[in-house]
């Protein structure tokens, strides 16, 4: 048995091969944009619907805007003399008409008590409440970045048990909670920064915005570290981590553009939804630090039942919500092809 | 160059016990040699490949004896500041899965031209880094580099992403590349391509070369030597055209058979399956799969199959072959050994 084995014909073309470069499963820089248009479309229907949701929340609540602006003993010729004003008569689909319409060319109506226009106040007070949740994601991403970095690469059973239960407790707990007891501590008891109040001016409103965003940033930072280590996890185990690290990359440059780079894309896709959770934190935690963003506004607006007021600003609430929405569902499609499939 | 001995692995349990994956390999490198290692999947190749590279603890695995000797280094329980110097600089790796082998979020020239950063800045050079990448691509015969570099891996075919990796595996002038199965994901045509590129980077840079694969056709087209590990074990190993062709195992007598018989357009692997890790058999490995033993046992194995175990490599005909009744296959046709049948001759 010495003839040998003959070698298996590997067919290799007579001519000169052509080049091996096909492309097969391939979304290229225009199906990411067209995959962005349909986002945008998208955006827009649901940015209708908030339009539709503001304006019905505040027809479906009880209490007459009308009556509670008059008092009781408003004649009914006055009634209907206001409610004209206030576009309150005729159809729901024509009150609803006129107020898309106004709210198309830039206006949200007036104030019925102040007679303010909306969007100027919403224009002055809404830098705060921006500044809250966005340092709050700060925040969050302060506390996530390590906390996913070390939970997606231990192996610890004890470490991953504890955390389990330490974010669990700090989801749950409501941020006026953890906002009554920063104030306490770092406020009352410490007197290390103050209780209340705020000055516009950059570096100085940190001091102010500080207790209130790691309120609000908390518990954020936990969802997004429990993604994050979920997704860390999963990177690490692929088999690209295991050349960058053959490949002996520096340390820094290793984590971050092997392990972190590769396991963003779901955290910046949920920070579209979970601004809206933000938000809701703010106005709360806003009331609890008595800033005079637009969620106190709101809070102040349900109360006296001003529902222009309340109407503007959750409208502006869920745009804010759609547009962050549409930023993260874009940038983690632009940075991970992976993330490239319609939702 | 790089000389493996009695190279036990284990996977590490729950509790901290480990389940053998690999044990007592033995294989030898030279300088400039291309040694091929066979065997199913699941025998435990790529396990040994990252032994030689140190990230078996991201398997969760462990070397739990022997030796490995590179390039006078002992590397067994070797410091991460010695790994630092031999993983990737001196042994370069190009992992089994060229889809998933590469980041898939960065562009090729991102991602090169970092390694080539760092590996200038760790070898105090002073060249272009998208110089040298430029060079590394031509180097593994990539058509359109400008754009390839602006490209990210899943726009590349299969073998394109499989030559870049290649690429990066060099960017350090390893003396030893181990390419862990660098073809079994592409299709025959371009496989083809992938095995001329190794071997004509191997003469041109006298590197030595490790060459995994499940595919004996593919060793020998390459392969100084080989070496057949089945179920963790070696059963044998030597001069490649000599253990092809003159088989002393009943196993890798099986395989050639089973290569023939494909090359015969047939199929008939060996029957039966390779023991999963923590169920091999306390007796020699392959016997229950073994036609010779068998058949000298009437049945069952035969008896000495099943004394001492695993038995261990020694000297026939001019390579190793840990198969106790070794000598008796020199008379006899390899083929018709063990439960084969010769190719044309149908049953
Ligand atoms: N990360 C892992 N965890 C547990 N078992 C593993 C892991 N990787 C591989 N194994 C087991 O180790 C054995 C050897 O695997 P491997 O070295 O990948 O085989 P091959 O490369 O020859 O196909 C297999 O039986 C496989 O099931
Ligand atoms: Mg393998």
């Amino acid at each position: 048995m010495t003839d040998s084995l003959p070698t298996r014909s590997l067919p290799l073309p007579a001519e000169a091969p052509a080049p091996d470069t096909r492309v097969f499963d391939a979304p290229k820089r225009d199906r990411v944009l067209w995959l962005i248009g349909r986002r945008l479309v998208r955006a827009i229907l649901v940015a209708w619907g908030v339009s539709l949701l503001a304006f019905a929340i505040v027809r479906i609540v009880p209490g007459d805007p009308v009556a509670t602006l008059l008092g009781e003993e408003a004649t009914p010729d006055r009634v209907e003399v206001l409610r004209e004003r206030l576009h309150l008569d005729g159809s729901v689909a024509s009150q609803y008409g006129s107020w898309m319409s106004d709210v198309l060319r830039g206006d949200l109506g007036q104030s019925l008590q102040t007679t303010r226009p909306v969007l100027e106040t919403i224009g002055d007070r809404l830098p705060i409440t921006l500044w809250l949740i966005g340092l709050g994601m700060v925040f969050a991403l302060i506390l996530a970045i390590p906390l996913g970095l070390i939970g997606g690469l231990t192996r610890s059973n004890w470490y991953k048990q504890s955390f389990g239960l330490g974010s669990a407790a700090l989801i749950a707990t409501p941020p006026f909670v953890t906002g009554v007891l920063l104030l306490l501590v770092f406020g009352v008891r410490l007197r290390w920064l103050p209780v209340a109040g705020y000055v516009d001016t950059f570096p100085q409103n940190l001091e102010y915005l500080l207790l209130p965003a790691v309120a609000v940033g908390v518990p954020v930072g936990m969802i997004f570290a429990i993604v994050l280590q979920e997704s860390i996890r999963e990177t690490n185990a692929e088999e690209f981590v295991e050349t960058g690290l053959v490949w002996g990359l520096a340390k820094p440059q290793f984590v971050w553009r092997y392990l972190l780079r590769p396991s963003v894309a779901p955290v910046i896709g949920l920070m579209g939804y979970i601004v809206g959770a933000n938000l809701a934190a703010a106005v709360v935690v806003e009331t609890v630090f008595n800033l005079e963003g637009i969620g106190t506004y709101l809070v102040r607006a349900v109360l006296a039942r001003d529902y222009p007021v309340v109407q503007g600003t959750l409208f502006t609430f869920g745009f804010i919500v759609v547009v962050v929405h549409f930023l993260s569902d874009s940038i983690s499609a632009l940075i991970d092809p992976r993330a490239r499939t319609l939702s | 160059m790089l000389s493996v001995d009695d190279l036990s692995i284990g996977l590490v349990g729950r509790r901290g016990e480990t389940v053998p994956v690999v044990e007592r390999a033995r294989l030898r490198i030279g300088e400039g040699e291309t040694l091929g290692l066979v065997g199913e999947s699941g025998s435990g190749k790529s396990m040994l490949c990252r032994s030689l590279v140190g990230t078996l603890y991201r398997h969760s695995a462990v070397v739990t004896g022997g030796s490995i000797r590179f390039e006078g280094t002992e590397l067994v329980g070797a410091s991460d500041a010695v790994w630092r110097t031999v993983r990737g600089h001196r042994i370069a790796y190009v992992p089994q899965s060229s889809l998933a082998g590469i980041n898939p979020v960065l562009t090729v020239g991102r991602q090169l031209t970092a390694l080539v950063r760092a590996a200038s800045r760790d070898a105090g050079g002073d060249r272009s880094p998208r110089a040298r990448v430029r060079e590394l691509l031509e180097l593994v015969e990539i058509p359109r580099i400008d754009s390839v570099m602006n490209e990210r891996p899943h726009q590349l075919s299969g073998g394109m992403r499989q030559r870049v990796i290649i690429a990066g595996a060099l960017a350090r002038d390893p003396s030893l590349l181990i390419a862990d199965e660098p073809t079994t994901a592409l299709d025959v045509r371009v496989q083809a391509r992938i095995l001329d590129l190794l071997r004509r980077l191997r003469e041109q840079l006298g590197m030595s070369l490790l060459l995994v694969s499940h595919d004996l056709a593919v060793v020998e087209e390459v392969c100084d030597a080989i070496v057949v590990l089945y179920a963790g074990a070696v059963m044998e190993s030597g001069p490649q055209a000599l253990v092809r062709e003159q088989p002393r195992h009943p196993y890798t007598a099986g395989l050639v058979a089973a290569a023939r018989m494909e090359l015969a357009g047939g199929y008939e692997p060996i029957p039966g399956e390779a023991p999963s890790v923590g169920a091999w058999p306390a007796a020699c490995r392959f016997s229950p799969r073994c036609g010779l033993t068998l058949r000298l046992g009437e049945g069952a194995p035969h008896s000495r199959c099943c004394e001492g175990g695993q038995p261990q490599p020694a000297e026939v005909d001019g390579r190793l072959t840990a198969c106790l009744f070794a000598s008796s296959l020199a008379g006899e046709g390899a083929p018709t050994v063990g439960a084969q049948t010769v190719a044309g001759e149908t049953p």
